[in-house]
């Protein structure tokens, strides 16, 4: 819009704005109603204003109205693997580190970094290399080598972009997943999905714009909390909505028992009716969006039903997810139910898969963590791509640091642990925007300090943001008389990832 | 948007800044100039604070070429290329013409700053202030409030309080009317909602529409405040954006999340409001209770307030990291709750906008890092437990008794002391006994001493052999000892501590511990070199077992888990270890034996070897071994498993019970269930963390060195079974208690190992286990094992001698053993009077006050030793009053002083906040340069000095909440009707200037309320512990650790499930789903403003919520008991829940659909009784299908926006 020519038609400004802004609760209030509130304006001018919002939500337009750029992803799968998987065991391959089995890290390598106290007090620290063999994939460069752990994820090579040069600030789980997630340490601010939620907004009226999934793993479990998928201080609309599994996938959405769909309906016209003569004598705008959100909650009672419902998905691709994918709650699940709402539009799906925190007994509980884990991530990758939806899908594969090269605890030849270690980890990403079949960064032969490339976690919110067609500096809310970001005062986008 | 620009043009001149901008830009680009004076603070600081003064403000490092715009003085000094400003001469302002240069390279703010540009109309503001004169007035905010003149009015009729004139004027000058009085009804039900939570019911209704008195209203007022049960609602009401504020949860929050106690917290915040505490004092006492003089216990309990922050508990987390993260919290919640202040901006640089340094922030922080706390807790098995410094809140009735107990318990405890060790009987009896059993230790001779990783092993004068030179991580050591001794069974291993050891203790690691994992013997024949066997070993003791892992003596004699350890790390472990062993058979041959000893030392802990040690050997007669007693091995435990009710868990074989081993990697499934070891001593009472049905199971190894029967004495809540090497020995289902020696079973034991398991079933509530080996007649039971043992290794390390001699008193002298008992039962009954003592977590300082200094980037690591600080509060805020003590005492001094410019402020613009939805400054929680400009300036003033002082109404003192909140709701502007007014919204679309009262829905917790009051289900009571409602299962469980005790809900029964939802226990993990969904926060940090959002998840919670089905079917039943027909019980109904009369169709609306719904259910009763089975409450004998009629008609109303809406 041409700031310095002003529309000639009070209603054309209007609907301008429309596009421009989000209209949800008094979240409208405060962003567009500036000069004149679209509400008043709306009630003067007898227009319906839900028209409008329903029309932004349909056209999925968020705060931003529109990306900054060309959008090369439209939708964000994020796996997080909570305790922070090893990378020396999966994707960062060191064959010479066996030579160096059960020698003391070398203090050149070390350089008196902070450990933490689960082995801080360790008399010694015997390097550890991995039991696990590794084979070189073919991908789009000179190929990747990948652990034997993960034989499915082997065979998506060329879609993957590796990077094995991540780092972070956090030594401990619970700032670091937070951090991963929120772009600091400290708790109370919104996470990666309440960000893009707000900015992009919905695609989808019947669906929240921001889900999240949590799975169950073998091994040692660490705790995750409702602040990880908390909005912070954006409106609380972009928090991330807890799918399920069995019966009810969103909470309180099942009608008690005894209730037919259309005794919903016959409860919801009187109270409807009732709502309609509230705003006759109130004129307050809200009460129409109540009505909105009333006929909202309606068609979601049939709409998640739907989409986690496995039934019609043909039995190849069943096949394909694994043998748990029909049980509820099972990372297998979670995978194809992320596909299906991508599928349906939802913005943000986030996967939280637990029990990858390996201090000791590394070999036999990392493996029960792959064998449950590999098949299905790698088929939601295929599926994906073979739906032509990898195109414009950000899949995103990380945990919250890595692990040490020297064992924790007893080290035999079958045998180890490994602590936590925010100084180089491996993630991957794939699809839209993103270089596939490429490595990104290198480590030291110890895997345990970044040689090349070091990517900070502020500049892959950024990268990912871009691909999303945002621009990290210009996703800004403001909250206590600052203008806060995803990306705090940091971030750059890393072009080497994008395709 | 020229258009725009017209229709407020009247409306901008008086107050643009309130109604032109907001906070994504103004969108009054391209606007033509209005006329008008400029105040600096309303129009042009913003745009300074906005654009500039993050490189030309007060934080020095990010200045950049020297200018600083936040002041008169520097930003009109001589500068090298002329002045950024010249009084009166926009002209000759560099500001000006740099603000408006085409030139990327010149143009302010740099385009690549991120920062807007300025538009024309801010461009035109900054010229004309220059025009002006370019005053820098300071910060309204920062300035202390004075009482400002009543403007003038016409319609002076209109006004009530002075709040209505500075509410009128406004008004006025944009030639609008105030609003028409809100309708009785309506009034009613807004006051209700605002002082109380709940809504009127309908004879409140009617007895005040009856009400012609023209006080009418003022008297209500004056009954929600001070009658009951009102004025208990209207504590329960206040208190609720107070814990959003002060963070108050009922779990830790990090990792574990743990479950923690300080309730009694809360209940002294309900007291507070309810008794009307004034605000000096209410602030006073929760930043310095502990600190006054002679503090009460209330007050105490009031300095809870700074300990409600997360607190960590992760292993591998730092414990000085958390001590600075909790003072960093205290001092980001204190500012932001008293002050209005984004301090936590100055952790780690300058303030951006506000005159804050990072030294001023230190200083606050050095009020709050001194705490008597550690940085990180460790979890305990107690839900229920308050994390240190805590204090006890016994109520008034227990103190006495409390204070009995706990003298006769030091009384019992100093005669129990004063039955002296009769040394001379215990050495005759020991004399005896080694007589009767044939003991006489050897210590032979030792022949060899080698070492396979290359240390030095030298026989010494007293039989030992010592360590030196090399000190491999993993070493074998082995020994060969020459003996003419015949028919051994004991083998003594002693290890001794060495003054060139660390520590000089007994091992050779850095920290003086040692690890040993094998311990084996062969014994060869001197005569018959061919003869020789190895000793196999079947039972063990050893004077000390470390506790904190798999470290058990016992682990030695199957080369099971990781070893003997024995603690000698720390300060406590000083002197001698001593363990015996005792052979399967008896050993030695004649002529003379080789021993061959060999200590394996192949731990994970690396050079974790004994650095001297000595062994021998004694002989054994049969009648002693049989009664040496059993040796127990650590217990081990597994589970909760989880079943739909008792029977099930109690039943069910989950695969622990089979086990003839156990085996500590197995995993049992359901979500990884492995044996954890637990250090569970015998003969007590321990809590297992099994919940609502569900099965827990302990176990242990047990070494028996011959055939015998054992009593066993246990206590389960609530079944039990008892496992023997997979085996059912024991079975009993009933629901018991934890207590001490409920039931008996007898072991039929065979010589050698066996596993024993008992499993726990719990139908609800704590569940917990008790067991104990009843001691056989003469047995060496306890520590009386020593006996075995040579004098001076008896006397060695870890008390044992003292400990022996107890055991013997305990055995021999009965005079001894009364008064041990005794001791113990006053122990059992001073915790079960403490159990009924409610524990609170309060603030207590250290002796000496940690220093503080400036962290650079505010890092906790950090700390700029060359920088410290003293406790002071920030300069620009005034300062400490004069004679304020260096403490928290200080700090609260000034908070409430009449120079602190802020705190009143702040305070009652939060309640016109609760009242109005919106503060006069909308960002109640900055007041900072950044804040939102008020929209009545004078107004908040006003108040902000009657709250302080009091005294403008007869008889009101000063920081009177009551009579502040009276005024206020009493007020015409607060009576104004809330429709919506089109020449009003036209031109203030937010309704800042009040033209009409503005809508908002309610809390969370006043829907979830209203909707248990209006059905009759409420239960009101004010405090007590926190309680578990209805929620959706398995969401707890979902995000915690496995360990966690909060990681299972238990939800509650009967009363629990209708309290009041600020009793809904707060689990931070995981807050009530419900509560969440209408917007309440996380409580992990301060909140000082809720959002307000419109959802459909928030319509799914009203329609299927368990505790919304259940309160429609309750207010179903509540109608249907009701006289009168149809429509006099949906107008009873409909005037509960939404306060006023059915008018024109609504009541033909709601009986047409009572009607469907009655003959819909009439056909399918079976889906009636369905509906009708939600809900623990009990249901009465109405017919089903009318029943479920009306109850869809009370789902309809109970969801209505009017209902969760105060109108």
């Amino acid at each position: 819009m041409n700031q310095n020519a002003p529309p000639q038609d009070p209603l054309e400004t209007y609907f301008l704005n429309l596009t421009r802004r989000q209209f949800f609760g008094t979240a409208a209030a405060s962003l567009g109603a500036g000069l004149l509130g679209p509400a008043a304006l709306a009630s003067a001018l007898n227009i319906d204003l839900d028209a409008g919002r329903r029309d932004a939500a349909a056209r999925g337009l968020g705060s931003l109205g529109a990306p900054h750029t060309r959008a090369r992803a439209r939708r964000v799968i994020y796996i997080h693997l909570v305790g922070a998987p090893s990378q020396l065991d999966l994707f960062d391959y060191k064959p010479d580190l066996g030579k160096h089995f059960n020698q003391d890290l070398p203090d050149s390598i070390r350089m008196g970094q902070r450990l933490s106290t689960m082995t801080s007090g360790q008399s010694r620290f015997p390097v550890a290399p991995s039991i696990f063999k590794f084979t070189r994939c073919e991908n789009n460069e000179d190929g990747a080598w990948i652990s034997e752990l993960l034989p499915y994820t082997q065979k998506i090579a060329k879609e993957m972009c590796i990077i094995r040069s991540m780092q972070t600030e956090a030594i401990n789980h619970e700032p670091g997943i937070t951090f991963f997630q929120t772009g600091t340490q400290q708790s109370g601010r919104p996470s990666f999905g309440s960000w893009v939620s707000y900015g992009l907004g919905s695609a989808n009226a019947d669906l929240p714009s921001f889900v999240v999934l949590l799975s169950e793993g073998f091994g040692n479990t660490q705790a995750i909390s409702a602040r990880l998928w908390s909005s912070g201080f954006v409106p609380s609309e972009h928090q991330g909505c807890q799918f399920r599994s069995g019966e009810s996938p969103v909470l309180f959405l099942r009608d008690p028992e005894g209730l037919r769909r259309e005794d919903r309906r016959r409860m919801l016209d009187l109270a409807q009716q009732l709502n309609e003569r509230e705003f006759a004598r109130s004129l307050d705008p809200e009460v129409k969006t109540r009505i909105a959100q009333a006929e909202m909650a309606y068609r979601m009672q049939v709409s998640v039903p739907e989409l986690t419902d496995l039934r019609n998905e043909d039995a190849r691709t069943l096949q394909m997810y694994g043998p748990k994918v029909l049980e509820p709650g099972s990372f297998a699940n979670h995978c194809l139910l992320a596909r299906r709402l991508a599928e349906r539009g939802v913005r943000f799906i986030q996967l939280y898969n637990r029990g990858w925190d390996q201090h000791g007994n590394l070999p036999s509980e990392l493996k029960m963590q792959c064998d449950a884990a590999d098949q299905p991530w790698t088929a939601l990758v295929l599926d994906l791509k073979r739906r032509g939806m990898l195109d414009d899908t950000l899949v995103i594969w990380a945990g919250e640091f890595g692990r040490t090269a020297y064992s924790q605890g007893d080290l035999t030849d079958k045998n180890y642990g490994r602590d936590h270690h925010p100084r180089c980890f491996t993630i991957w990403l794939a699809g839209g925007g993103i270089k596939p079949g490429i490595s990104y960064g290198k480590t030291d032969d110890y895997s345990y300090n970044i040689v090349e490339n070091p990517v900070e976690v502020h500049d892959l919110h950024a990268t990912l943001l871009h691909v999303l067609g945002i621009e990290h500096e210009k996703l800004i809310y403001r909250y206590q008389g600052r203008d806060y970001r995803l990306t705090d005062v940091f971030g750059e986008v890393l072009s080497p990832l994008l395709s | 948007m020229a258009w725009v620009v017209v229709a407020a043009g009247p409306m901008l001149a008086f107050c643009p800044s309130v109604l032109g901008r907001d906070e994504t830009g103004p969108l009054v680009d391209g606007a033509p100039p209005v006329e008008k004076q400029i105040f600096f603070g309303r129009d042009i600081r913003p745009i300074l604070s906005d654009r500039c003064f993050i490189c030309h403000g007060a934080d020095e490092k990010r200045r950049t070429s020297g200018l600083r715009l936040d002041s008169f003085e520097s930003a009109t000094e001589a500068r090298e290329d002329g002045f950024a400003i010249v009084p009166g001469n926009p002209g000759g302002s560099l500001l000006w013409s740099r603000i408006r240069s085409s030139d990327a390279d010149e143009v302010m703010p740099p385009p690549d700053s991120n920062k807007r540009a300025l538009n024309d109309e801010e461009r035109e503001l900054i010229r004309r202030w220059i025009e002006q004169g370019a005053s820098f007035e300071p910060h309204w905010a920062f300035v202390p409030p004075q009482e400002p003149p009543l403007p003038e009015v016409k319609k002076l009729a209109w006004c009530r309080s002075a709040i209505d004139r500075f509410i009128l004027a406004p008004l006025e000058a944009v030639n609008l009317a105030a609003g028409d009085p809100a309708d009785r009804e309506t009034l009613l039900r807004r006051v209700f909602l605002d002082l109380t939570g709940l809504p009127p019911t309908p004879q409140e209704i009617d007895a005040f529409l009856t009400d012609s008195r023209p006080d009418a209203y003022e008297r209500w007022v004056g009954r929600l405040l001070e009658e009951e049960p009102y004025q208990s609602r209207f504590a329960e009401r206040m208190a609720l954006p107070w814990l959003d504020q002060a963070r108050y949860a009922d779990t830790n929050g990090i990792h574990m999340d743990a479950g923690r106690q300080i309730w009694p917290w809360r209940d002294w915040v309900l007291r507070a409001f309810r008794d009307n505490k004034p605000f000096d004092v209410f602030t006073t006492e929760q930043i310095a209770g502990d600190l006054l003089e002679s503090p009460t216990l209330d007050q105490k309990v009031a300095s809870g307030f700074n300990r409600n922050l997360m607190s960590c508990d992760e292993g591998g987390a730092i414990n000085e990291e958390w001590l600075f993260e909790y003072a960093v919290d205290r001092v980001n919640t204190t500012s932001a709750v008293f002050l209005g202040l984004t301090m936590n901006c100055c952790q780690c640089h300058d303030h951006k906008y506000d005159p804050l340094t990072m030294r001023e922030f230190y200083s606050m922080f050095a009020y709050f890092n001194s705490i008597d706390e550690p940085g990180l807790y460790s979890q305990s098995p107690d839900p229920y437990r308050a994390m240190e410094p805590y204090i006890e809140v016994p109520a008034p009735e227990v103190e006495p008794k409390l204070k009995v107990v706990t003298a006769d318990l030091q009384a019992a405890e100093a005669e129990r002391d004063s039955i002296g060790a009769a040394a001379d009987e215990i050495q005759s009896w020991l004399g005896e006994r080694h007589r009767e059993w044939g003991i006489r230790w050897d210590r032979g001779k030792v022949i060899a001493a080698t070492s396979s990783g290359g240390a030095s092993l030298a026989p010494q004068e007293d039989g030992s052999v010592l360590l030196s030179g090399q000190n491999p991580p993993l070493d074998d050591h082995s020994i060969t000892l020459r003996t003419d001794a015949v028919g051994s069974r004991l083998v003594l291993l002693e290890a001794l501590p060495d003054p060139s050891h660390a520590g000089g203790r007994v091992g050779r690691s850095s920290n003086g511990n040692a690890v040993l994992t094998h311990f084996e013997v062969e014994a060869a024949s001197v005569r018959n070199r061919k003869q020789h066997r190895p000793v196999r070993f079947v039972w063990a003791f050893a004077d000390f077992n470390q506790e904190n892992g798999e470290f058990h003596v016992l682990n030695l004699l199957d080369g099971r888990g990781e070893g003997w350890a024995v603690r000698a790390y720390d300060d406590a472990g000083n002197g001698g270890r001593t363990a015996v062993f005792l052979a399967e058979e008896p050993f030695g041959f004649e002529g003379g034996t080789e021993l061959r000893i060999t200590l394996r030392y192949q731990s994970r802990y690396a050079q974790h070897v004994f650095g001297r040690v000595r062994l021998s050997t004694a002989a054994l007669s049969e009648s002693a071994v049989d009664v040496l007693p059993l040796a127990l091995g650590d217990w081990h435990e597994l589970g909760p498993f989880a079943a739909n009710d008792h029977d099930q868990a109690f039943a069910t074989i989950f695969g622990p019970e089979q086990d003839i081993r156990i085996d500590v990697g197995r995993d049992f499934g359901h979500g990884g269930l492995r044996w954890v070891r637990k250090f569970y001593p015998d003969a007590e009472v321990h809590r297992t963390q099994n919940a609502q049905n569900s099965a827990y199971y302990v176990a242990r190894h047990v070494h028996v060195p011959t055939a015998r029967k054992v009593d066993l004495s246990i206590g389960s809540d609530d079944g039990m079974k008892v496992f023997l090497d997979g085996q059912e020995v024991y079975s009993n289902p009933e629901f018991l208690g934890d207590l001490a020696d409920q039931k008996k079973t007898a072991l039929d034991l065979t010589a050698g190992m066996h596993t024993l398991c008992l499993k726990v079933s719990n139908s609800g509530g704590p569940g917990g286990f008790y067991h104990r080996v009843v001691a056989r007649p003469g047995e060496l039971y306890g520590d009386l094992v020593a006996a075995l043992l040579p004098q001076d290794s008896r006397d060695g390390g870890m008390r044992l001698k003292e400990r022996f001699a107890q055991s013997w008193k305990l055995a021999f002298s009965p005079g001894y053993l009364r008064a041990v008992e005794r001791v113990k039962d006053l122990k059992t009954a001073l915790a079960e009077l403490r159990s009924r003592v409610p524990l609170t977590m309060v603030m207590k300082e250290l002796q000496e006050p940690r220093p503080a200094y400036i962290h650079i980037r505010g890092a906790y690591n950090r700390a700029d030793t060359t920088r410290k600080v003293e406790r002071d509060v920030p300069r620009s805020l005034g300062g400490l009053p004069a004679g304020a003590p260096p403490d928290r005492r200080g700090l609260a001094q000034w908070l409430v002083s009449d120079q602190n410019p802020l705190v009143a402020r702040v305070i009652v613009n939060r309640f016109w906040e609760m009242l109005f939805g919106t503060g006069i400054v909308k960002t109640s929680e900055d007041f900072g340069f950044q804040s939102d400009w008020p929209s009545h300036r004078e107004l908040l003033d006003w108040l902000a000095v009657a709250f302080r002082d009091g005294g403008y109404r007869d008889g009101v003192g000063p920081w009177n909440v009551k009579a502040m909140l009276r005024e206020i709701v009493t007020s015409s502007t607060y009576r104004q009707s809330s429709r919506r007014r089109a020449e009003a919204a036209m031109i203030d679309p937010q309704n800042r200037l009040l033209a009409y009262f503005p809508r908002k829905r309610l809390p969370a917790e006043s829907i979830r309320d209203q909707a248990l009051y209006v059905s009759g289900l409420l239960v009101e009571k004010l405090g007590g512990p926190s309680v578990k409602p209805y929620q959706p299962e398995g969401l707890w469980e979902a995000v915690a650790m496995r360990e966690s005790n909060t990681r299972l809900y238990q939800r509650g029964d009967g009363e629990a499930l209708w309290r009041r939802s600020l009793y809904t226990y707060w689990k931070r993990a995981c807050p009530p789903p419900s509560m969440q969904t209408f917007d309440a926060p996380t409580r992990e940090t301060c909140i000082v403003r809720r959002m307000t959002t419109n959802t459909p998840l928030q319509v799914l919670t009203l329609w299927n919520d368990v505790q919304f089905v259940e309160a429609a079917r309750v207010l179903a039943q509540r109608t249907l008991g009701e006289a009168g027909e149809d429509g006099a019980r949906a107008t009873t109904m409909f005037r509960r829940v939404t306060g006023r009369r059915p008018q024109g169709e609504e009541l033909h609306l709601l009986l047409g659909v009572l009607g469907d719904f009655r003959d819909r259910f009439k056909e399918a009763p079976q889906d009636a009784t369905r509906l009708l089975s939600q809900g623990d409450a009990d249901r009465d004998d109405s017919d089903p299908a009318e029943l479920a009629a009306w109850t869809m008609v009370a789902q309809a109303l109970l969801s209505l926006d009017e209902t969760i809406v105060k109108g």
